[in-house]
């Protein structure tokens, strides 16, 4: 499994880092009671402050995804239940985020739309 | 030759030689033969990576290791050249993991979520290595403590101290050197440079762990040599402190030459 940092993107890091890993966790391929990495070693291999990593890892944490325990490090805890009202308010604000992109860059809407359906249905993420 | 002379020529003869042998420049032949040992692939990207891996390791080991040899010549009595020339080796081997192998790749950073520990790659020997020479080293205290004249003996404690106190540092410079080197970052990158990050990291944890375990057991040799020079002992007392200096003989030689690591850490499944 890896997660994929682009420095120069609107999103801050912790926040690319934090999506990553709750989609891997939503998806199942970090299953329920897998271990990551320290925070030290993440941050480290991704060239990355570790506060910028211990904030995703926190948000993760108040979210139900994982689970930090002295001495055992960080496990997936479960895949949190989340409001439909909330989902659809994220998926919104995400597609406004997204529309705001292509319009700012003068993308056609065919190319934009072809674009996130690619990358939704790459098994690569 | 004058016996001044001659002492001389056997101080140098050695550093010498070792410092010939870590100078010398890295042939294609060692490159693969690298390549070979650590399942690394040689391609455009890799040759001059390893090449340079092996040209700044070979210089800071031999370096290392003559100095150490030079430094017991001139400072200590005889009979301490081996164990300061391995020590000054580790000292050698350890800086030359400060300067970074492989730079960060530019643009997007990509990293594995796979947990990293030493223990992953360090065999069984590595990793149990400096508990079985202790153990050993104890059991032959013990025996030379508890046979009938005891209270003749004249190895003093300190110097049993001493050397357990080596074995300490030497674990402690193990464990630490082990965790700098696995836990050093690791980004994703082409498949090729990984393969030759992998290569390097297991070549640098083989080295240091088997100069670490080798200089443990010259420690406690010394020590155990020191009591059966001193040793008066009956039957099986004196057969089995042979046995154990024997034993330790042969580990130190087994952990300079045989050590091994993994090239790739071992296979883990989630919980």
């Amino acid at each position: 499994m890896i997660v994929e940092i682009d420095p120069d993107a609107a999103t801050p890091p912790y926040e690319q880092l934090r999506t990553q890993i709750a989609a891997l966790i939503r998806t199942g391929k970090l299953a329920v009671g897998a271990r990551l990495p320290s925070i030290r070693q993440l941050a480290r291999d991704l060239g990355l402050a570790a506060g910028t990593v211990a904030r995703a890892y926190r948000e993760l944490e108040a979210a139900g995804y994982l689970r930090g325990r002295a001495g055992q490090g960080t496990v997936v805890r479960d895949i949190p239940a989340v409001l439909e009202t909330e989902r659809t308010a994220r998926l919104t604000d995400a597609a406004r985020a997204y529309a705001a992109t292509v319009r700012e860059l003068g993308i056609d809407i065919d190319v934009a739309l072809t674009t996130a359906r690619y990358h939704l249905t790459d098994p690569a993420g | 030759m004058s016996p001044m002379t001659a002492k001389l020529v056997g101080l140098l003869v050695v550093p010498v030689l070792v410092l010939l042998i870590g100078f010398r420049p890295v042939s294609g032949r060692r490159v693969a033969r690298f390549a070979t040992e650590y399942d690394v692939t040689l391609t455009r990207g890799t040759r001059p990576v390893l090449s340079a891996y092996l040209a700044r390791t070979s210089r800071w080991r031999a370096g290392g290791g003559a100095i150490g040899w030079l430094a017991a010549g001139v400072l200590t009595s005889s009979g301490y050249h081996y164990f300061l020339g391995v020590a000054g080796y580790l000292v050698g081997a350890i800086a030359a993991e400060v300067g970074a192998p492989l730079p960060m790749p530019e643009g997007r950073r990509r990293a594995s979520l796979v947990v990293r520990r030493p223990g992953d790659r360090l065999t069984w020997g590595a990793r149990w290595g400096p508990v079985l020479i202790v153990a050993a080293l104890g059991v032959h205290t013990w025996l030379y403590q508890v046979w009938p004249k005891a209270a003749q003996a004249k190895v003093p404690s300190s110097q049993v101290i001493l050397d357990l106190a080596g074995i300490v540092l030497a674990t402690a410079v193990l464990w630490l050197a082990c965790r700098f080197i696995v836990m050093r970052p690791r980004p994703v990158r082409a498949a090729d440079l990984g393969e030759a990050d992998d290569g390097i990291r297991a070549s640098s944890l083989q080295t240091i762990s088997g100069a670490s375990l080798a200089l443990m057991c010259l420690a406690a040799l010394d020590a155990m040599w020191a009591m059966l020079l001193d040793l008066d002992a009956p039957e099986p007392y004196n057969w089995v402190m042979n046995v154990l200096a024997c034993a330790m003989l042969l580990a130190a030689l087994y952990s300079w030459f045989g050590i091994r690591t993994r090239p790739r850490p071992a296979t883990k499944v989630p919980a």
